[in-house]
């Protein structure tokens, strides 16, 4: 069994431990130089309020409600998700940190000592006590399942902040009541060639046979099949971490010699770690010298754009001119 | 006004530093030579539970009999659960306050939050307050020179 815990909008709940006064208000934070909206409160969610909403369209959009926009702060979410990740790692042997805000756990041979509902109503009351995050824990034979039932225990206070699918009917409940869209790793693309087939539940999709996936989708997509109908085969461990943060556009007002070594502080660290996932290819931008034409700006140096291959390390290749 | 200012705890780095276990004698001075094999680090020392610490500032005085005057530091520890006569960070009615608690009379719903400064007013707590337990504060630092 799987568990996968996931704190209700993070940021957001970060903020209010340290504000109880904004609990209960709509309240979102924003993105870098209060850019747009990347977390939303359940009332800024219920308002309407889109993820990527730009700051400066939020008073035009809702005119006459009060919505508290906070920039963001970086190191008290990463300094709260530490906390969060450590005491998961006091209930569980195995813990994946899968992005800031959520891990998995890999509960195999915990099913025959504990009970996981209590185990995991426990890890979230503790997580509530000690560091005063809400999170949402959903249990499940498989990593896709864990995510499912992880939604079900987000969106139903009943499930007292965790639920459990162990049972194949509960499996089929849930799936029956769980839009294809939002199912783990079934982007936009697949979920109109899948409408067009008629499937819109996550069920709909479970219940194909294996043929038919295999012959009009790709292999990662007859892994989420597969885990959809009970079967463990996605390893987080051995995926690609991309983390969502390291697509991080700075501004910088400097000249071109001063502009190198912020571009190299920025652009190293998420290449390197994208270079420790064997066999993906990442883009870094490597600062060229001056006189070749940017497309941006003259003044400025371009910058091309090198190919890495992951196991290699090395630069195998180059795409694309310049940015 | 806030009674105190919230922050997060930097616990990535040690220091430790000898530490004459002997202890201190506040008369004739012993050889403690001896005695200062161990090392001390302020993190172990304060921090029993890492995960669940945090500190916060004193602002005011509602606390200056308990020697807690503006501007220590406390180190607040949210995985204790409050007894009696704790000194606690609560959050009541918009705000942080520092107070000792009392929890003698919780079973009829009723919390009293007791200040150490005799020109404050006990705080009754009922069950229409809006107040909360942020945490119990484990130990609070005070600066014993002003010339620092």
């Amino acid at each position: 069994m799987y568990a996968l815990i996931d704190c209700d909008n993070c940021f957001v709940s970060c903020e209010r431990v340290f504000r109880p006064d904004l609990e209960g208000k709509p309240v979102v934070v924003l993105s870098n130089n209060d850019g747009c909206v990347v977390a939303r409160s359940n009332e800024a969610k219920q308002l309407g309020i889109k993820e990527g909403t730009p700051f400066f369209k939020l008073a035009d959009e809702f005119p006459g409600v009060k919505i508290e926009a906070l920039s963001s702060n970086y190191t008290l979410y990463g300094d709260m998700s530490a906390r969060i990740m450590a005491i998961v790692r006091m209930y569980a042997p195995r813990v994946e940190v899968y992005s800031i805000d959520e891990c998995f756990c890999d509960l195999t041979g915990m099913e025959l000592t504990f009970d996981l509902k209590q185990w995991g109503e426990d890890l979230a009351a503790r997580i509530k006590k000690w560091v005063g995050m809400p999170v949402s824990i959903g249990i499940g034979p498989t990593k896709t399942l864990a995510k499912v039932a992880s939604r079900y225990a987000k969106t139903y206070a009943g499930y007292n902040k965790c639920c459990v699918i162990d049972t194949e009917s509960k499996r089929r409940k849930a799936l029956s009541g769980f839009p294809i869209g939002k199912v783990w790793g079934i982007g936009r693309a697949y979920v109109s060639k899948l409408e067009s087939y008629a499937c819109h539940t996550a069920l709909d999709v479970a219940d194909k046979p294996q043929g038919w996936i295999r012959m009009l989708f790709p292999l990662p997509f007859e892994n989420t099949w597969r885990e959809l109908n009970g079967v463990s085969c996605i390893d987080t461990l051995h995926q690609p971490q991309f983390s969502r943060y390291d697509n991080r556009p700075r501004g910088t007002a400097h000249p071109h010699i001063k502009l190198r070594q912020p571009l190299c502080r920025e652009t190293a660290p998420p290449a390197q770690r994208v270079q420790h996932n064997d066999g993906i290819y990442c883009h870094q931008l490597v600062p060229q010298g001056p006189g070749m034409v940017s497309g941006y700006d003259k003044r400025y140096p371009a910058y091309r754009i090198e190919q890495h291959h992951g196991a290699g390390g090395g630069c195998i290749g180059r795409a694309g001119p310049s940015v | 006004m806030d009674e105190v200012e919230l922050m997060s705890a930097d616990l990535t780095h040690t220091l430790s530093l000898p530490f004459a276990n002997g202890g201190i004698k506040a008369g004739f001075p012993s050889p403690a030579q001896d005695y200062l094999e161990e090392a001390l680090d302020l993190n172990q020392e304060l921090i029993s539970n890492p995960m669940a610490t945090f500190y916060g500032r004193v602002k005011g005085d509602s606390m200056i009999d308990a020697g807690v005057e503006d501007g220590d530091i406390l180190v607040i520890d949210r995985s204790i659960e409050a007894q009696s006569g704790d000194m606690i960070v609560g959050y009541l009615d918009g705000e942080f306050t520092l107070k000792y608690v009392d929890l003698s009379l919780k079973d009829t719903g009723v919390i009293w939050l007791v200040p150490a400064n005799k020109s404050y007013p006990r705080i009754k707590i009922t069950p229409e307050t809006d107040f909360r337990i942020w945490g119990v504060v484990s130990y609070t630092i005070k600066k014993r020179v002003n010339h620092l």
